[in-house]
């Protein structure tokens, strides 16, 4: 009996140990942001790491954004957790790591994935319900059109304060919580702007209407090079990408939200 | 002189070289015996956070005037269930830490059953956001338990490598370290959490 379970237990760990070295986690590297799917243009890249390490400079805080267009057939919220803990995101002994990590649609897969994970230390400041918020509310919105640049910059506009403890759940959910009242907002603004349009373009006919859409979306392209660094003017306390000190040693404990796009 | 000397010049030397062998085991284990110990108050963490959803989870079901009786009974047993197994941290044993997770899987699997339930026959609670943040909470609690469980495994795994080793299995007998027991995954090891709470 007792060597039946010996057996079976070894072949638990046996089972075990050939499911982890089936998981789906990249190599370190060197970098914040980390596009494996491609989807970024050069100076959104470039705009958001400098944006990460000078935040990391800053603050300590160490927000790792991962795009890519597989999970190894696992669940996002486990890579995720994986690579926080095996890059050592953050700070060892504050553990103030984070890691975005968007699964991108493919064409095997029509829909994709969005998780947010906090290292320990941020679990307080950052919830899961917190963390859920920001993904519905932040990124799924623009996931879902294909806008990946914004929903990571929107996030990371609510993230960073709140892990530099500028704001809190308390205040988000005034401003965001809950959907009907935002979209009454959101129907109101709308009837705000056309109206105003309409009321404006009757009282100047002729001025020609100046569209100020779409401005960044032609802008990716003439930036391709690593040594363009178009990171403007104002970001001069870090040397580029020479910035990054590297990875902290922080660690994760499963703390966080995902949702589906 | 000379040659009464030598023999016990050596003797002496390899009783001190035992020793120093020895201290350093008992070291290393005393060491790995403490990251067991933390990697259990994790693991009584996540747990412990969990039953503290369990009222919610509970008040928030029982809002449904028709709900499921056998459903709410299911977690109400299994919250018992738990609260009755406790294990003491100083004796984690391959039985005590089998019987706690016999405890919480039940627990873990009355929780799901709950939630799948809720999402199939019972739309409009399913919807509220009182319901919809308790998934949240406890989709993240499942996550904390398989990853401070996996932390767990991994402590005593160093543990028990020293203590089933020959030679140190030797000292860790005499000095009585017992080897500890695993959380084991049960079939379908590759994914722990069997709660999918996608809406």
């Amino acid at each position: 009996m007792s060597a039946f379970r010996k057996l079976l237990l070894l072949l638990a760990c046996a089972t075990s140990f050939v499911h982890a070295s089936a998981q789906w986690s990249p190599e370190p590297t060197s970098r914040l942001v980390n596009d494996y799917s491609s989807i970024l243009t050069q100076s959104q890249l470039n705009e958001l790491e400098t944006r990460l390490v000078n935040f990391d400079n800053e603050t300590s805080n160490q927000i790792l954004v991962v795009i890519t267009p597989t999970l190894g057939g696992d669940e996002i919220k486990a890579v995720g957790q994986r690579i926080g803990q095996s890059w050592g995101v953050g700070q060892k002994e504050y553990a103030n790591g984070l890691v975005i990590i968007i699964k991108s649609k493919t064409q095997q897969e029509p829909y994709g994935d969005v998780a947010i994970l906090t290292g320990y230390g941020l679990e307080g400041a950052l919830p899961d319900l917190f963390c859920k918020k920001i993904i519905d509310n932040q990124m799924v919105p623009h996931l879902a059109e294909g806008e990946y640049y914004e929903a990571i910059v929107e996030a990371l506009n609510i993230i960073e304060p709140v892990a530099k403890g500028e704001y809190d759940y308390a205040h988000y959910t005034d401003d965001y919580d809950d959907s009907e009242y935002g979209i009454f907002a959101i129907a109101f603004l709308l009837f705000a702007v056309t109206a105003f349009i309409i009321v404006w373009s009757s009282k100047n006919r002729g001025g020609g209407g100046t569209s100020s859409g779409s401005s960044w979306g032609a802008y990716g392209g003439p930036y391709g090079g690593w040594t363009s660094g178009d990171w403007s003017s104002g970001s001069s306390s870090s040397g580029g990408f020479g910035g990054f000190g590297g990875f902290g040693g922080g660690s994760f404990g499963g703390g966080g939200a995902s949702g589906r796009f | 002189m000379k040659k009464t000397l030598l023999p016990i010049v050596i003797v002496l030397a390899v009783v001190a070289v035992i020793g120093v062998w020895v201290t350093n085991v008992n070291n290393r284990m005393v060491t790995y015996d403490e990251q067991v110990s933390k990697a259990w108050a994790q693991v009584e963490n996540v747990y412990k956070r969990r039953m503290d959803l369990v009222p919610q989870l509970i008040a928030t079901v029982q809002g449904e005037a028709d709900y499921e009786r056998s459903t709410l009974q299911g977690i109400v047993n299994a919250r018992s269930h738990v609260g009755q197994t406790q294990v003491d941290p100083s004796n984690l044993s391959e039985e005590s830490v089998k019987a706690y997770q016999e405890a919480q899987d039940q627990l873990s699997s009355a929780l799901s059953r709950a939630i799948n339930i809720t999402v199939e026959r019972y739309p409009t609670l399913a919807a509220t956001q009182g319901f919809r943040d308790l998934q949240v909470q406890l989709e993240g609690t499942e996550n904390r338990i398989a990853v401070e469980r996996a932390n767990f495994n991994e402590a005593v795994n160093a543990y028990n490598s020293v203590v089933r080793r020959f030679p140190t299995s030797l000292i860790a007998s005499i000095l009585g370290f017992e080897r500890k027991g695993y959380f084991t995954a049960p079939a379908g090891a590759e994914n722990p959490v069997d709660v999918k709470f996608e809406f």
